[in-house]
C-alpha cells in the first residue's frame, strides 16, 4: 500500500489549533494538492505525514506505516521538500547530496549516479563541487529536490516545488512530477500557484485549519458551473421563464447571449427544455467552469464569514 | 528502534567536513587555546627570571605559610600556577564543544537545515551521537594539542633555569588525558540542551556561556590561596562532571526529539526561563454552525447530494463562534524519536 490514509487528524500547539479534523486518502500514484492560505496547517500537515510531528488526534498511514509508530520505516518510505531548501552552503551540492545518500544507507555508487542523473536533468550538471550557498534561489530549490528523490521514496511530499524557479526549470519540475506519478510514487503537491495544481493534480484538499473542500478539481470546478447559451434574438426575452423555473437560476441576459449560473449540472436539463419550452431558438449551449482560483478563493470567503 | 553507528558517522562526517570550511568558528576556536598557552608560558618565565627575588617570597608565603626557607620561592610559584592553571585550562574542552555543537544544532535550526535532517531515517540517538562526536573529537583534539604547545614552550622557558622538564607532570597527565574529556562531554552536553530549546546559534552559545561561570569561580578561589589545586582535587571534580555527564546524556536524548527541535523554539532568553515555546498567538475559533462549516468532500460523483453523503465522513462540528487565548506550558503530544 503506497497510498496516503488519514482520519480525523487534529494538531495542537499549546493549546493553539494548527489543524483539526483532517480525512482524506490519496491513492498510490496519485498528485494530490493541498491548498490553503499561509498559516492554514498545510505544512504542519505535512510535518505528521511524515513523521515529523506526532498528531494529538486522529490517525494515518503513509505507504502502509502508522504516522505516529512509523518512525524510521515511514521516513524511509518518504521524500520531502521543505519550504526552504535547507541546504549546508558550505558544503558543495555532491556533498549535501552525499549526506543524505549516506544518512539512507544507500549503495553510493548507485544512489549517486541516479542523483547525478536528477542533477543534469534540472541543469545541474557540473556544478556538482560548488559549495551550495554560491547557487541561486532555483538552483538551490532544484537541488533541494533531489535531495528529496535521492533515496528513491514512494511517497514524496513537495511544498512549493517551482517557487523562485523560471518559467523554464519549473516547466521541468513540472514534468518530472508528472513522470515521478507514473511511475507510480504518491506525491502530495502544496502550492499557491493555483495554476499548476490545477496541471498537475487530480484531487485536492482545501485547508483553513480544517478540512474546506475534498474533491477532483474538474468536480470543485463544475460545482456552481454556469451555461453560456447562444440564442436567436434578445436573450432578454427570456429571464422570466427561467426565473419561473422552481431553483430559479440567476441569469445575465446581453444580446443574443444568455449565462446562466448553476448551482449543479443537473439543472442544465431543465434550462435548456424552460427556454425552448419558452419559444428560445438555441445556437449553442456550452457549459462554463469557473477557473480553480475562482473556486478557492470563494471558498476562502465562504470561510471568512 | 535499533542504533546505527553508520548513520550517526555520516552527520559526524558532515558536521566535520563543515567545520572544516567554516574559517571564521576555527578561528574563534583557535584564540582561547593561544590564549591559555601563552600566558602560563610567560608567567613562568617571569618567574623563573630572579627566583629569588623578596616579593615572591612574599606571595609565596601569602600561599604556603609554611613554606620552608630552602624552598626557592620562584620554583613554588612555577609550580602552583601550573597546578592551578590547570583548572582555567578546563575551560577550554568546555568552551571549545559549546562552540561547536551551538552552531551545528540551533545553527541547523537557524539556518533550516534542520527539517530535512529530521525528516530522514536517523533516528534522535544517532543525530544526538553524531553531532557529540563532531564536537568532541575537536575539542579533545584542540586541548591535546595546546596542552603539547603549552608543554613545549614551559620547557623551552624554563629549562635554561631548572634544567629539568617542568611539563608534562602527572597532574596535567591525568587531567588533560581523563579530565578533560570527561569537561569536553559537559561542555557539549549543555551545548546540546540548550540547542534544542533555542532558535539561533548566537542564544544557544550566550546560554552555555553561562554555564562556564562557576569553572571560572572554582579557579579564582585557587588563585585566591581559598582552594588548593591537586591531582585529588582534579579528580573530585572529574567524578562530579562525570556524574554530570551521565544525567546530561539522559537528559539529551530525551529532550533531542522531532517534535521539540521542530516546534519549540525560544528567541528570547526571558522566554527560555518561563515557557516551553513560542508564545500562543490568538487564534480564532471557528464561528460557524456545523450546517455552514461542514467541508465539501466528493467521491467520484458530483453534485448536491453527494456533498451532504459526505459530509458526515469529513466534517466535525463546528465550535461556538469566541475568541480564546490559548495557553501556555507543555504539549500534550508524544515525542518523537
Amino acid at each position: 500500500m503506497t497510498g496516503i490514509q488519514v482520519n480525523g487528524l487534529a494538531k495542537r500547539f499549546s493549546g493553539r489549533v494548527a489543524v483539526e479534523g483532517l480525512t482524506f486518502h490519496v491513492r498510490p500514484g496519485e498528485v494530490f494538492g493541498l491548498l490553503g492560505p499561509n498559516g492554514a496547517g498545510k505544512t504542519t500537515t505535512v510535518r505528521m505525514l511524515t513523521g515529523l510531528l506526532s498528531p494529538s488526534e486522529g490517525e494515518g498511514t503513509v505507504c502502509g506505516h502508522s504516522i505516529r509508530e512509523g518512525g524510521e520505516a515511514l521516513r524511509k518510505a518518504v521524500g520531502l521538500l521543505t519550504e526552504q531548501p535547507g541546504l549546508y552552503d558550505r558544503l558543495s551540492a555532491r556533498e549535501n547530496l552525499l549526506f543524505f545518500i549516506k544518512l539512507n544507507e544507500l549503495d553510493e555508487a548507485k544512489a549517486w549516479a541516479r542523483a547525478k542523473g536528477y542533477l543534469s536533468r534540472f541543469g545541474l550538471g557540473g556544478r556538482e563541487e560548488e559549495p551550495c550557498g554560491s547557487f541561486s534561489k532555483g538552483m538551490r530549490q532544484k537541488l533541494a529536490i533531489v535531495r528529496a528523490l535521492v533515496h528513491d521514496p514512494q511517497v514524496i511530499f513537495l511544498d512549493e516545488p517551482t517557487s523562485g524557479l523560471d518559467p523554464e526549470s519549473a516547466r521541468t519540475v513540472r514534468d518530472a512530477v508528472a513522470e515521478l506519478a507514473s511511475e507510480g510514487r504518491t506525491i502530495v503537491l502544496c502550492s499557491h500557484n493555483l495554476a499548476e495544481v490545477e496541471r498537475l493534480c487530480t484531487r485536492v484538499a482545501v485547508v483553513k485549519r480544517r478540512l474546506l473542500a475534498l474533491a477532483p478539481i474538474a468536480e470543485l470546478r463544475r460545482e456552481g458551473s454556469a451555461l453560456d447559451i447562444q440564442l436567436e434574438g434578445e436573450a432578454s426575452r427570456f429571464s422570466e421563464a427561467l426565473r419561473a423555473l422552481p431553483f430559479s437560476p440567476h441569469s445575465q441576459a446581453e444580446g443574443g447571449r444568455l449565462k446562466v449560473m448553476l448551482s449543479e449540472d443537473a439543472q442544465a436539463p431543465d434550462v435548456i427544455a424552460a427556454l425552448v419550452g419558452a419559444g428560445a431558438r438555441l445556437r449553442s449551449v456550452v457549459p462554463m467552469q469557473r477557473p480553480l482560483e475562482e473556486v478557492y478563493l470563494e471558498l476562502m470567503r465562504q470561510e471568512a464569514q | 528502534m535499533a542504533f546505527r553507528p553508520k548513520r550517526a558517522l555520516a552527520i559526524f562526517w558532515k558536521d566535520a567536513l563543515d567545520l572544516k570550511k567554516n574559517k571564521g568558528l576555527l578561528l574563534s576556536m583557535l584564540a582561547l587555546p593561544a590564549v591559555l598557552v601563552v600566558v602560563p608560558t610567560l608567567v613562568v618565565y617571569a618567574y623563573l627570571q630572579n627566583p629569588n627575588d623578596p616579593s615572591l617570597r612574599t606571595m609565596a608565603v601569602y600561599y604556603d605559610p609554611a613554606l620552608p626557607l630552602s624552598v626557592n620561592a620562584g620554583r613554588f610559584l612555577v609550580e602552583k600556577t601550573l597546578a592551578d592553571w590547570f583548572g582555567l585550562f578546563l575551560i577550554m574542552p568546555v568552551f571549545v564543544p559549546m562552540l561547536i555543537s551551538s552552531q551545528s544544532v540551533a545553527g541547523e535550526k537557524e539556518r533550516r537545515t534542520i527539517e530535512p535532517l529530521l525528516a530522514s531515517p536517523a533516528t534522535a540517538a544517532e543525530i544526538f551521537f553524531g553531532k557529540s562526536l563532531a564536537s568532541l573529537v575537536p575539542a579533545v583534539g584542540i586541548t591535546w594539542g595546546a596542552f603539547a604547545a603549552l608543554c613545549l614552550l614551559v620547557d623551552v622557558v624554563a629549562w635554561p633555569k631548572v634544567h629539568e622538564l617542568l611539563l608534562p607532570n602527572g597532574l596535567w597527565l591525568f587531567g588533560v588525558g581523563v579530565i578533560a574529556p570527561l569537561f569536553a562531554f559537559f561542555g557539549n552536553g549543555v551545548a546540546v540542551l540548550v540547542s534544542a530549546r533555542v532558535a539561533e546559534a548566537r542564544l544557544a552559545q550566550q546560554f552555555s556561556a553561562l554555564f562556564v561561570l562557576p569553572l571560572i569561580g572554582l579557579v579564582g578561589s585557587q588563585l585566591a590561596g581559598l582552594l588548593r589545586a591537586g591531582v585529588l582535587y582534579y579528580a573530585i571534580q572529574g567524578g562530579v562532571i562525570a556524574l554530570v555527564d551521565l544525567g546530561l546524556v539522559f537528559a539529551s536524548i530525551r529532550l533531542f526529539d522531532r517534535e521539540r527541535l521542530i516546534s519549540k523554539w525560544v528567541c528570547s532568553p526571558r522566554a527560555f526561563w518561563k515557557s516551553e515555546g513560542p508564545a500562543a498567538p490568538l487564534v480564532k475559533a471557528e464561528p460557524r454552525a456545523l450546517s455552514d462549516a461542514s467541508p465539501r468532500c466528493a467521491g467520484g460523483s458530483g453534485g448536491r447530494s453527494s456533498n451532504r453523503r459526505s459530509r458526515s465522513r469529513c466534517g466535525g462540528p463546528g465550535r461556538p463562534a469566541r475568541w480564546r487565548r490559548s495557553r501556555s506550558g507543555r504539549s500534550s503530544t508524544g515525542r518523537r524519536r
